[in-house]
C-alpha cells in the first residue's frame, strides 16, 4: 500500500518508514507542513500518518484538507502531546484513529493495516492466513470453516499476531495492546504467556496447531507461511 | 467590617465626643455672657434705684420690701463696714414656677442722709437654665442627626464610590492564572482604584505569561525528551527482529527495552505531575466513582489473577465527584495497581468505598518505616524495578488538587491506604 507519513523529526520518520518498507508498503515523507499540503494534493495515498505538532502549521488542517479531497484515504493521528481535545477534535475532522507517542511498531502495524482493511473493502474482507480465516467485522474466527470461540482478550491478542506475523512482537507491546495502559507495571508478563497458551488451546481443539513461539524471553513470534 | 463603615464609625465617635465637647463650651460661654449681663443689669438696676431714692427722706417708705426685684433694708454701722458689695446666688420661690428657682442676687450698701442701707438686687436665672436646657436638646439633636446623615451617606458612598474597587475585586475572584483572555480592569475617575487596577492587570499579565511560558517549557520538555526515546524503541523493536541473536543479545536487548521504556514512563509520569500541579485539568464532569472502581477492579483482574490475589470490593454507597474524569481514573488506578504490585502473593486486596472515602487494603511484606514519605516524588515502597516511585506522588497531586485526604495506615502486615473526599 501506499504510505504517506508526516512527521517533522527525522529520526523518527526514519524508523518508521523503514519499518514500514520492511512490510511491504510503498512510503513517502513530509517533515513540513508545507511539503505535507503539497503531497497530499499532488498525491493520493492509501492511508496517511500525520504528527499533529508540525512546522509551518498544524495538522489538523492537513486532516480536515485530506478529508475533504481524499475521503477513500485513511488517516491516523499520531501525536506527542496525548491531549485529549486534541483526540477529539481529530476523530471529529474525521480522523481514523489517533495512536499517541510514543508507540510500538508492532501497534502501528496493527492500526494501519485495520484501517486499511476498513477502507479497502468496505469492512467485507476476511483475514486469510494460512487455514484460518477472521471476519473483523464479526469477530469471528475460523479453522478450515469451523467456528473457534475465543473471549476478546484472546481474540486481539491474534489479530496481533496475525497484522505482525512473522515479527517478533516484543511483550510490553503485547500487553499494551490486549490490557490496556495498565499492563506496563506488572510484576512479570507472565500472564500473557498464560493468555498464549489458551490462546493454543482453543485452536488446538479445533485441530490446528497454533505457532507462535517464545523468543529468548524478548517476545513473541507467529510464525505462517 | 467594612472600610466605610469602620471609618464612619470612628468619624462618628470623634465627632460625639467634639460635640458633646462643644455643648459643654458653648453652654459655658453662653452662661458666662448671661451672668455677665445680669450682672451689667444688677449694676444697671442699682444705679436706677438709688437714683430713684436720692431725692426721697425716707427710702423704705416708699419702696415697700416685697412685690419688687429688690429688697431695701437699715444695716447697723459695723455691719455696714463689714459688707463688700457682692454677687451670690439665691433661691427664690416663683409663684409662676411653684418652685424655688435660681436667682441672682446684687448685695450692695449706700448710706443716705446719714442712714446705713442694705440694698439686695435679685434677678432670675430661669432664662440661664431654660437656655441650658435648649441647648442641650439642640446639641442632642445635632448629634442625632449627623450620626443618621452619616449612616446614610456612608451607605450611598459604598454603592458609588467603592464600585470599581469591588468590580475589580469579583474579576479577581474569578481570574485564573490559565485563563487565556487577560484580566480587563477599567480605568477609573478615582485615582488610587486607577493605579491599582493598572497595578494588577500588569501583575496578571506578568504571571499569566510567566505560566504559559512554564507550562510550554514542561510541555516541550516532555516532548522532546519523548522523540530519541521513540526512535530509541524503535530500534530495539527492529533489533529484536534478527534471527541469528545469541541469547546473551537478547538478554541486553531485553534489558535495554526496559530501560527505555521505564525512561518513556517516568517522562509521562512527570509530565502528568506537572499539569496536574499547574491546574491544567479543570475539565469537570459528574464522575460515579462507585462504576469506576468497579471498572478498575475488572481492569486489572489479570494482574491479580497473576498473583493469586482475589479481590474483595465492597461498594456501600455511591459517591458522585464533581472533578476530571481523567484524573480520578488515573486515581483509581493508581491506588488499586500499587496494591496490586506491592501486595504478597495468594491473598486478598480488600477495596473498600464507604462514607465518602475510598479504602484500599493488602499485604505487605516488609514494615515500611514513615509511611507518609510514600507520598513523596520518588520514594519507593519496594524495590520493585518497575516502581517509578511517583504512583502515589500523582494521587497526592490529584487529592491536593481537590482537597481531599490521602492518608497511609500500617498494621501488621497490613497496608492500608484510604483517601477521604
Amino acid at each position: 500500500m501506499k504510505l504517506l507519513v508526516i512527521e517533522d523529526e527525522p529520526g523518527l520518520s526514519q524508523t518508521i518508514t523503514q519499518f514500514l518498507r520492511s512490510q511491504g508498503h510503498i512510503c513517502e515523507t513530509a517533515t513540513t507542513y508545507q511539503q505535507a499540503q503539497e503531497k497530499i494534493g499532488v498525491y493520493t495515498y492509501d492511508c496517511v500518518l500525520i504528527d499533529l505538532m508540525l512546522p509551518g502549521g498544524n495538522g489538523l488542517d492537513i486532516l480536515s484538507q485530506l478529508k475533504q479531497d481524499h475521503q477513500e484515504t485513511g488517516a491516523i493521528i499520531i501525536s506527542a502531546k496525548d491531549s485529549l481535545d486534541d483526540k477529539l477534535a481529530g476523530l471529529d475532522l474525521g480522523a481514523d484513529d489517533y495512536l499517541p507517542k510514543p508507540f510500538h511498531l508492532a501497534e502501528l502495524n496493527s492500526r494501519i493495516k485495520s484501517i486499511l482493511r476498513r477502507m479497502k473493502f468496505e469492512g467485507s474482507a476476511s483475514i486469510d492466513v494460512g487455514r484460518l480465516r477472521i471476519n473483523p467485522e464479526a469477530r469471528t474466527v475460523f479453522v478450515d470453516d469451523q467456528l473457534v470461540s475465543l473471549n476478546r482478550k484472546e481474540y486481539d491478542l491474534l489479530l496481533l499476531f496475525i497484522a505482525n506475523k512473522n515479527r517478533v512482537i516484543k511483550k510490553s507491546a503485547l500487553a499494551e495492546h490486549v490490557w490496556g495502559d495498565n499492563a506496563d507495571q506488572a510484576d512479570s508478563y507472565d500472564f500473557i504467556y498464560s493468555q498464549i497458551k489458551n490462546l493454543r488451546k482453543r485452536f488446538s481443539q479445533a485441530g490446528y496447531e497454533l505457532d507462535i513461539q517464545t523468543v529468548y524471553g524478548i517476545g513473541y513470534k507467529f510464525s505462517s507461511d | 467590617m467594612r472600610l466605610l463603615t469602620r471609618s464612619t464609625l470612628i468619624s462618628a465617635l470623634v465627632f460625639l465626643i467634639a460635640l458633646i465637647g462643644s455643648g459643654f463650651y458653648i453652654f459655658d460661654q453662653v452662661s458666662q455672657e448671661v451672668e455677665d449681663e445680669i450682672e451689667e443689669e444688677l449694676q444697671n438696676r442699682k444705679l436706677e434705684i438709688l437714683a430713684s431714692i436720692t431725692n426721697q427722706p425716707n427710702p423704705l417708705a416708699v419702696h415697700p420690701t416685697i412685690a419688687t426685684d429688690f429688697q431695701l433694708d437699715t444695716i447697723s454701722r459695723a455691719a455696714y463696714t463689714t459688707l463688700q458689695e457682692h454677687t451670690e446666688n439665691r433661691s427664690v420661690y416663683e409663684l409662676v414656677e411653684q418652685a424655688y428657682e435660681p436667682h441672682r442676687q446684687l448685695v450692695t450698701k449706700f448710706i443716705h442722709q446719714g442712714v446705713h442701707y442694705r440694698l439686695r438686687i435679685h434677678m432670675s436665672l430661669l432664662d440661664l437654665e431654660d437656655m441650658g436646657e435648649v441647648i442641650a436638646f439642640s446639641t442632642g439633636a445635632v448629634i442625632i442627626g449627623l450620626l443618621v446623615l452619616s449612616f446614610l451617606l456612608n451607605f450611598f458612598l459604598q454603592q458609588q464610590l467603592w464600585q470599581p474597587f469591588y468590580s475589580t475585586l469579583s474579576q479577581l475572584r474569578t481570574f485564573r492564572i490559565d485563563q487565556l483572555d487577560p484580566l480587563r480592569l477599567p480605568e477609573s475617575s478615582v485615582q488610587e482604584f486607577t493605579e491599582l487596577n493598572r497595578t494588577i492587570t500588569n501583575l496578571t499579565i506578568v504571571n499569566q505569561r510567566s505560566y504559559q511560558q512554564q507550562k510550554q517549557f514542561v510541555e516541550n520538555a516532555s516532548h522532546e525528551i519523548q522523540t530519541p526515546l521513540a526512535i530509541a524503541l524503535h530500534q530495539t523493536e527492529e533489533l529484536i527482529q534478527n534471527p541469528a541473536l545469541t541469547p546473551a543479545d537478547a538478554q541486553a536487548l531485553e534489558l535495554l527495552t526496559q530501560q527505555l521504556e521505564r525512561l518513556s514512563a517516568l517522562n509521562k509520569a512527570l509530565l502528568l505531575l506537572s499539569k496536574i500541579d499547574n491546574q491544567q485539568f479543570g475539565d469537570t464532569q459528574l464522575v460515579n466513582l462507585g462504576d469506576l472502581v468497579r471498572q478498575t477492579a475488572d481492569e486489572y483482574e489479570f494482574m491479580a489473577e497473576q498473583k493469586g490475589l482475589r479481590i474483595q470490593l465492597t461498594i456501600q454507597e455511591d459517591i458522585s465527584l464533581a472533578t476530571n474524569y481523567y484524573l480520578m481514573e488515573i486515581l483509581v488506578r493508581n491506588l488499586v495497581r500499587n496494591a496490586l504490585i506491592h501486595s504478597v502473593a495468594e491473598g486478598v486486596i480488600i477495596i473498600q468505598l464507604a462514607n465518602r472515602s475510598l479504602r484500599i487494603e493488602n499485604t505487605m511484606v516488609s514494615t515500611i518505616d514513615r509511611p507518609e514519605t510514600l507520598f513523596g516524588r520518588f520514594i519507593k515502597q519496594s524495590d520493585k524495578p518497575q516502581s517509578l516511585g511517583l504512583g502515589l506522588a500523582i494521587v497526592k497531586s490529584i487529592c491536593d488538587t481537590y482537597q481531599f485526604t490521602p492518608a497511609i495506615t500500617l498494621s501488621t502486615n497490613r497496608f492500608i491506604i484510604s483517601v477521604d473526599f
